[in-house]
């Protein structure tokens, strides 16, 4: 996940965007704490809807209170305690995917992008054993999907729905893991498979041109040039089918009896994703220096 | 009556898969819909008999041999299959409803087959595939309202038209004014005083 499923500020209450920026700096913390101080550079906005989803769902009301931290001692944020290992596991998480994601980046970068990647593989390395070995059904779920991912780019027909099957099912099985009984698991897979489709198409649409000029796979790419469509009409495309899944997200999320934070993943989820598009589909100049909160 | 494997044209070590496209492509010869066309509809219609029997009792023997559940559902009888195929996408079991579909050999498809594949897909999360079968059935058949609803539905979400906003009533509406003023007349009237002198 690449830090597109994030909140629109603009339309959020104070006490919605105080959680949400309580439950980034807990997750930070809990990744210095658990890993190395270097693993904070890793956690995107992503991880904080997933441990937003997973805090939402649990029994337990989670606590917050406020505390300083040493990266801006002036300001005290919100700290979220009770999370019945939530954070842990988005933690573990975190780490295991920018393992794989190094991987990725060293496969088919170029010379910079190489030299960034061996320099930061050993400490990533360390701390993907650890993580490992603490969450072995989180390493299942991304190690399932990016060797399926790899098979799927193989593939010479491989349609867009095929494409993002892989990571959308490994965000489903991520968010559902452990509500498998619960009357709402169909509901909270098919959301996850939703988001976690939109976030990889999301991904594609917006390295389009430079996959475009490198030469590496990208779904949007493959689907022209199997339907015979002109360059012109990509992002016309590629917006119909974001927006037809984040709207399918959008409608499943009334499905979901969640307990709190209500508001804000559905800021997120009805507002962001939206925005979210548009930014990356509209100006792809300005997507670069955005902030994402 | 005579051994079902020679009925349905096949050996006895034949697969489940080749005991149902033999059946299938002989349904397809003789079937209700197909009769008529070369065939004397009294003789067709006996001999679909004879197909059904032959092919049950294969099925039958095979299930209780193996433990395994019988394969009915796989009776190709047009719309009766169509029926199966719905209730097991309304309970779920989206895997057997696409095993079904795929079943049914392209030269049968129809309108109804690609709506029900879209919707397949659509419960699967394969989005693009779903909505390229929907628009297949709405071309196909133009005038069915359920496939045209469920393309335009798709249509719109595509153009970025889907809800962003719950849907919440807390507005003041025209009635919530009426009553207001019904119960502001109540205590008035009932306290002595005079909301409406008229009355």
């Amino acid at each position: 996940m690449f830090g597109y499923i994030v909140a629109y500020k603009p339309e959020m209450k104070i006490k919605d965007y105080e959680i949400y920026k309580g439950i980034y700096c807990t997750l930070c913390k809990r990744l210095s704490r658990r890993y190395t101080p270097a693993a904070q550079l890793f956690l995107s906005y992503d991880f904080v809807f997933l441990a937003a989803v997973r805090l939402s769902l649990q029994e337990a009301c989670p606590v917050f209170h406020k505390s300083r931290c040493m990266y801006n001692p002036l300001a005290k944020c919100a700290r979220c305690d009770g999370d019945e290992g939530v954070m842990d596991r988005c933690a573990d998480t975190v780490v295991i995917m920018s393992y794989y994601k190094l991987l990725d980046n060293f496969n088919d970068g170029n010379f910079l992008r190489k030299a960034v990647c061996i320099f930061l593989y050993l400490p990533v390395f360390l701390m993907w054993k650890k993580a490992k070995k603490r969450n072995p059904h989180v390493q299942d779920t991304v190690a399932a999907a990016v060797s399926r991912q790899k098979e799927c780019e193989k593939e010479q027909h491989c349609s867009i729905d095929m494409a993002a099957d892989a990571s959308a099912a490994a965000l489903a099985n991520l968010m559902s893991a452990g509500h498998e009984n619960s009357a709402y698991y169909e509901s909270l897979r098919r959301f996850g498979y939703l988001v976690g489709r939109w976030a990889y198409l999301m991904d594609a649409a917006d390295d389009l041109a430079r996959d475009m000029k490198t030469g590496n796979f990208n779904p949007f790419r493959q689907y022209l040039k199997a339907g015979g469509v002109a360059c012109d009409d990509v992002k016309a495309s590629a917006a119909a089918v974001l927006y037809t899944t984040a709207g399918g997200a959008a409608a499943e999320i009334t499905n979901i009896p969640f307990r709190r934070f209500l508001p804000l993943l559905e800021n997120i989820v009805y507002l962001g994703m939206k925005s979210k598009t548009d930014a990356v589909l509209g100006t792809q100049g300005e997507t670069k220096n955005e902030q994402s909160v | 009556m005579n051994n079902p494997y020679e009925v349905l044209g096949i050996p006895e070590y034949a697969t489940e898969e080749q005991i149902k496209s033999a059946y299938r492509e002989l349904a397809r010869k003789y079937g209700d819909e197909n009769a008529g066309a070369g065939i004397p509809a009294q003789f067709a219609h006996r001999k679909m008999q004879e197909i059904n029997e032959a092919y049950d009792q294969i099925i039958t023997n095979r299930g209780a041999s193996s433990g395994g559940p019988r394969a009915q559902s796989a009776y190709y009888n047009g719309y009766s299959d169509y029926q199966d195929i719905r209730e097991k996408i309304n309970s779920g079991r989206i895997e057997d409803a696409q095993t079904l579909l795929d079943g049914i050999p392209p030269s049968a498809r129809d309108a109804q087959w690609y709506f029900l594949k879209g919707n397949v897909q659509d419960r699967r999360g394969w989005l693009e595939e779903a909505f390229k079968n929907y628009s297949t059935a709405c071309n196909m058949d133009p005038g069915n309202p359920e496939y045209r609803a469920a393309f335009d539905a798709m249509n719109r979400s595509r153009s970025g038209g889907y809800a962003t906003q719950k849907q919440n009533d807390t507005g003041c509406s025209g009635c919530d004014i009426c009553t207001g003023l019904l119960c502001t007349y109540c205590c008035c009237e009932c306290m002595g005083g005079d909301f409406i002198p008229c009355c």
